[in-house]
């Protein structure tokens, strides 16, 4: 559970920079719910990559497609993912 | 720099720009006076035009959401710089100004929605509660409507006299539009707070205000015993200027942040 905890957060706290702490929280919360029905306290390490891809149309039009690819990318290397 | 250093240098830029107005204007000649006038409202629409490019180009144009965005800023401002310059050169109001203000104000509100309806497009609309939105939206329309009511019945009047083209009410109706867009503007910049997509939305929601100055002096400054032609110009001028620089400093951050995103791919 602490990981899955740790996992919401470092992907609010990358969201953050780009959206503010509120946006990205509230995002987390609506794509983990979109992409794997799942709470964000509940996210694993298996359902990262649904989260990424569910949250990549909302970051391209949200900051635009190259900077929403360099925090995706920073939380596909933090979790190792392809 | 700072996004919020940004902010704060356009802050001062509008404020330079509307002191120095001021002071050089009363030492001009009557009959520079509109050709002095003329230059600097094109200068400052160029301003947004090419900072809206730099944007636009930035995300592909029409390619992507945001580019879309600046895209419609940059055709707008375009047009309205070209309007200016066409009015001037022919001594008046002609069809192919008319056409251009058309095409800017049409554009502007397209630009606008675009970027109003970020949250929703993005899939993020239950930020903000409907009934607030509603709400703000509503509040703003009213607003919008009692800045441009005496333009549009004017205009209207006019049209129905046969002493303007039907094309002279896009403007004002036009502007009603994109002022009642302030409401998702700011609900949406409140919510972003901390982030650097603030900063974006914030100075659009500041350069908006700045058109809505523009649009309404004519009717606040006489409300509050300053009808003096002085007073009436520069509080116009003040809100061209404002909504010109804000606007240009949003396009600027918003470019600026996509070119430190991609310096960060490259070395990444």
């Amino acid at each position: 559970m602490a990981n899955a905890v740790s996992i919401a957060e470092f992907v609010t706290g990358r969201l953050a920079i780009h959206l503010g702490p509120n946006v990205a929280r509230m995002a987390v919360k609506t794509f983990a719910q979109k992409a794997v029905a799942l709470k964000p306290e509940q996210l694993t390490l298996a359902d990262v990559p649904r989260l990424i891809e569910a949250m990549r149309p909302m970051l391209h039009v949200m900051v635009g497609r190259d900077p929403g690819e360099v925090v995706l990318s920073e939380i596909a290397r933090e979790y190792q993912v392809a | 720099m700072k996004f919020r250093s940004l902010a704060i240098l356009a802050g001062v830029a509008a404020t330079i720009v509307v002191t120095a107005d001021t002071l050089v204007y009363q030492t001009l000649d009557r009959t520079v006076r509109p050709f002095y006038t003329t230059g600097l409202r094109t200068l400052l629409l160029l301003l947004v035009a090419v900072a809206a490019g730099l944007a636009a180009n930035r995300f592909g144009w029409l390619r992507e959401y945001v580019g879309r965005a600046w895209t419609c800023f940059f055709a707008a401002y375009s047009f309205l710089a070209a309007s200016e310059v066409i009015r001037r050169a022919t001594g008046g109001t002609t069809l192919a100004s008319q056409l251009c203000v058309i095409a800017g104000n049409i554009a502007i509100v397209i630009g606008t929605a675009l970027v109003a309806r970020s949250f929703n497009a993005a899939g993020l609309d239950a930020l903000t509660s409907r009934t607030r939105m509603v709400v703000a939206t509503a509040v703003s329309l009213l607003i919008a409507l009692a800045l441009c009511y005496d333009a549009i019945v004017v205009n209207f009047r006019a049209t129905l006299a046969g002493q303007e083209m039907a094309s002279a009410l896009v403007s004002p109706l036009a502007d009603v539009i994109t002022f009642a867009l302030i409401a998702p503007l700011f609900l949406s910049a409140f919510a972003l707070r901390g982030g650097q997509v603030f900063w974006i939305f914030a100075l659009l929601t500041t350069g908006t205000m700045g058109w809505m100055l523009n649009q309404g002096w004519d009717i606040m400054a006489p409300a509050v015993g300053l009808d003096t032609e002085q007073i009436i110009r520069a509080g116009r001028i003040a809100g061209f200027a404002i909504a010109c620089v804000f606007i240009a400093a949003a396009a600027f951050t918003q470019w600026l942040a996509a070119r430190r995103a991609g310096q960060a791919v490259a070395i990444g």
